[in-house]
């Protein structure tokens, strides 16, 4: 196991970002969903070390972030994409990348500036090396955000929203690449779209208010809406969640009535289940 | 894209129209240099001069005339700063006999005057293609070969009257 | 391009068993023909290689002036960098301790009885808070976040930073010094122990609180406790005073060291 979670617990006042969470993590992506203010960024950053939570404990790779010499430790090993990362804009993003790989002690020039154009490089940027950061879209900012995670070829990855912002074939770079990333790597990725877990997660963790609703699977998460998820012309009354579909016809995620036309559940029907209504509006003002 | 578009490119701060441009030029530039001195680390760093200086003002080819010329003005004088700075001996090239086909190659590329500058002498010719050739003015003819600017000067008076002698 | 030249005149150019002549006639066709530079043979290893040599000294940007200082009196290079981004050399930091320097030389040239005095002697402990709580935190620090997360002894950088900011507010005092015209018992260096003081305790306070909260918790306190002197009538700036600035500095200077390990990571100590 690399990663191992154990009963965290977070609160801000009265509210519970982290409410007991348990978990283990190994080579390979996992996934993990959950609606807005359920905790995700808040769980990343506990295991990124950037937050301590109040109860609980964390290893990392053998090391435990209440330990300030494990702390830095820990922080030489894992790569960190923030869901708010931080921009000097006035940096070039090699600039920015060479000023990172400097607070990740790589002290050498040369083999430094060799490192920067290798992360550059692989998230496809290195044409925008001496582009100012101001100058950048949103999607490229991103981009820049994971190529300064990748410094120093961590072995564990935590990504928060990695995705958020890029065109579908970006997207599917992305994936791509992190696949073959994940080959000898933990990678952990906080996402709202279950598209990307289903694609490349081997592993599924769904958060909801703190807790932990769901560890498996990809397809054990889109079992549990076996046999719940049908078609219909009319919207239905009575179902838990109902959507138009670009066909015109209504898909409806609950328990079907007689006669129902069932059809095969995706992983986003599955999400559903477990997170109902509430989370399926809040997903679609997010994305 | 044109070389013309490219330096447009690297205006903007663009480094991978200058990886672009000198993928298309650096090699010949490269060849041209070597024949100019034989001492190939020299060549090199001069090379990497020339393609800095592009970097750093792409305006100064005010859109007139080949970028290739242009790129060559650049470089061959960059040699020469190397060159001064080495203090190394200067390596020179060993002459090469020529064979027919190639005179009648050299006849084809400068007409009567490629015939009538085989009849130089090596250290003739050389001040040729410095000056006239490669366009550099005596000081820096003087400082590429590694002779006085006197004998740059001497030395050139009488390949001209040469050339005019077998023109004539 | 109505002629090119022949492949293997281009090969025995490229490898230098060639005439003068006919190379100075090859030369001028290439300078102008693409095609045939493109023909010429391709050493993929050495173009590669002249690239990085270019692409160091293109790429990276130039290093600011503090930088390239720091350097040349021996800095390691990726420590100034560091130093560098230190809210101490931002213009509009040094500016603003200019500013209260000039404030101070012009208010005791026309009003040596003191007010103005008084007033500097309140603002100028302030500056190195203000530098401080710039230096540190996700209010200015755009990277903060990503700072944190990385192996890089932020309690260090902190501490550098919080040196930088002290060394360039006490240096322009210092050269305002002479020009400040100072009444009665205390000279102008009446202000560097609340300075300390002030630093040291936004510090301590930073270890629990955001830098930002922390400096703004300090500028409330300091400007209480001078209003409330003033209402009682107390002496803010004399030596018993002084003694009482030099021992809160050391007190906070102790919780700095005890509590060194709370300041790479938030929610911590609650």
């Amino acid at each position: 196991m690399t990663v191992t979670v154990a009963d965290i617990r977070k609160h801000y006042g009265s509210l519970h970002a982290l409410d007991g969470v348990d978990f283990q993590l190994e080579t390979g992506i996992t996934g993990l969903l959950g609606p807005n203010g359920a905790g995700k960024t808040t769980l990343l950053r506990c295991l990124a070390t950037v937050l301590a939570p109040d109860r609980g404990s964390i290893d990392v790779l053998g090391f435990d972030p209440d330990r300030p010499k494990d702390r830095t430790e820990i922080r030489r090993l894992i790569g960190y994409l923030p869901q708010e990362p931080g921009f000097y804009r006035s940096f070039t993003c090699f600039d920015f990348i060479d000023y990172l790989a400097i607070l990740k002690e790589h002290t050498e020039r040369a083999d430094r500036h060799a490192e920067v154009r290798r992360v550059l490089e692989l998230t496809g940027l290195s044409d925008k090396s001496t582009t100012k950061i101001r100058k950048l879209s949103g999607g490229m900012r991103r981009r820049l955000a994971l190529a300064q995670s990748l410094i120093g070829d961590p072995r564990v990855l935590i990504l928060d929203e990695p995705t958020a912002g890029l065109d579908p074939e970006l997207r599917f770079r992305f994936r791509e690449l992190v696949t073959e990333l994940a080959a000898e790597r933990t990678v952990l990725i906080s996402t709202h779209q279950t598209e990307d877990v289903a694609a490349i997660c081997d592993r599924v963790i769904v958060l909801d208010a703190g807790r932990v609703m769901f560890d498996g699977t990809p397809r054990g998460l889109i079992d549990l809406a076996k046999g719940k998820v049908w078609l219909s012309d009319d919207r239905p009354a009575g179902a838990r969640i109902t959507w138009r579909t670009a066909s015109g016809e209504f898909r409806a995620v609950g328990e079907p009535p007689e006669g129902a036309t069932l059809i095969d559940p995706t992983i986003e029907d599955g999400y559903l289940m477990l997170v109902g209504a509430a989370a399926l509006e809040e997903d679609i003002q997010a994305a | 894209m044109t070389d013309a578009e490219l330096l447009a490119a690297i205006a903007e701060g663009r480094a991978d129209a200058l990886r672009e441009l000198h993928e298309r030029h650096a090699p010949w530039l490269a060849a041209r240099l070597s024949h100019r001195s034989a001492d190939r680390g020299i060549v090199d760093e001069a090379i990497q001069d020339t393609f800095v200086a592009v970097w750093k003002k792409p305006q100064a080819h005010r859109g007139e005339g080949e970028v290739g010329a242009w790129l060559w003005s650049i470089a061959i004088r960059k040699l020469i700063d190397r060159l001064r700075r080495s203090r190394a001996p200067r390596l020179e090239r060993a002459p090469v006999v020529e064979s027919v086909e190639e005179s009648v190659l050299a006849g084809i590329g400068y007409g009567d005057l490629g015939k009538v500058m085989e009849g130089l002498s090596p250290e003739l010719m050389a001040v040729v293609q410095a000056r006239i050739l490669d366009g550099l003015s005596t000081r820096e003819a003087a400082r590429l070969l590694g002779i006085p600017t006197g004998t740059v000067k001497t030395r050139l008076m009488r390949a001209k009257q040469i050339m005019r002698e077998q023109l004539a | 391009m109505s002629w090119h030249v022949d492949q293997d005149v281009l090969h025995r150019y490229q490898t230098g068993a060639i005439d003068r002549v006919v190379a100075a006639s090859v030369e001028a066709h290439v300078t102008e023909c693409a095609e045939c530079r493109g023909d010429l043979i391709l050493d993929e290893i050495w173009l590669n290689q002249s690239w990085a040599g270019i692409a160091d000294r293109v790429e990276p940007g130039r290093p600011r002036v503090i930088e390239r200082l720091l350097v040349s009196v021996g800095v390691n290079q990726h420590l100034a960098r560091v130093i560098a981004l230190s809210p101490a050399f931002r213009v509009s930091f040094v500016l603003a301790v200019i500013l209260v320097m000039g404030f101070a030389v012009s208010a005791s040239a026309s009003d040596p009885n003191g007010w103005a005095f008084r007033v500097f002697l309140f603002l100028a402990p302030l500056l190195p808070v203000a530098g401080i709580a710039l230096a540190y935190g996700s209010l200015v620090d755009a990277a903060h976040e990503l700072t944190l997360s990385s192996p890089i002894d932020s309690f260090r950088l902190l501490v550098l930073r919080a040196i930088t900011v002290l060394i360039v507010s006490v240096g322009i005092g210092l050269v305002a010094w002479p020009f400040i015209d100072t009444p009665s018992a205390f000279g102008p260096s009446a202000w560097l122990a609340p300075a300390l003081a002030l630093t040291l305790t936004t510090l301590a306070l930073a270890s629990r609180f955001e830098a930002w909260i922390a400096g703004a918790m300090v500028a409330g306190g300091w400007a209480t406790a001078m209003a409330l002197a003033l209402a009682g009538d107390l002496e803010t700036f004399n030596a018993g005073a002084q003694s009482v600035y030099v021992l809160a500095g050391i007190v906070a200077g102790l919780v700095v060291a005890v509590r060194r390990n709370s300041y790479d990571r938030e929610g911590v100590g609650r």
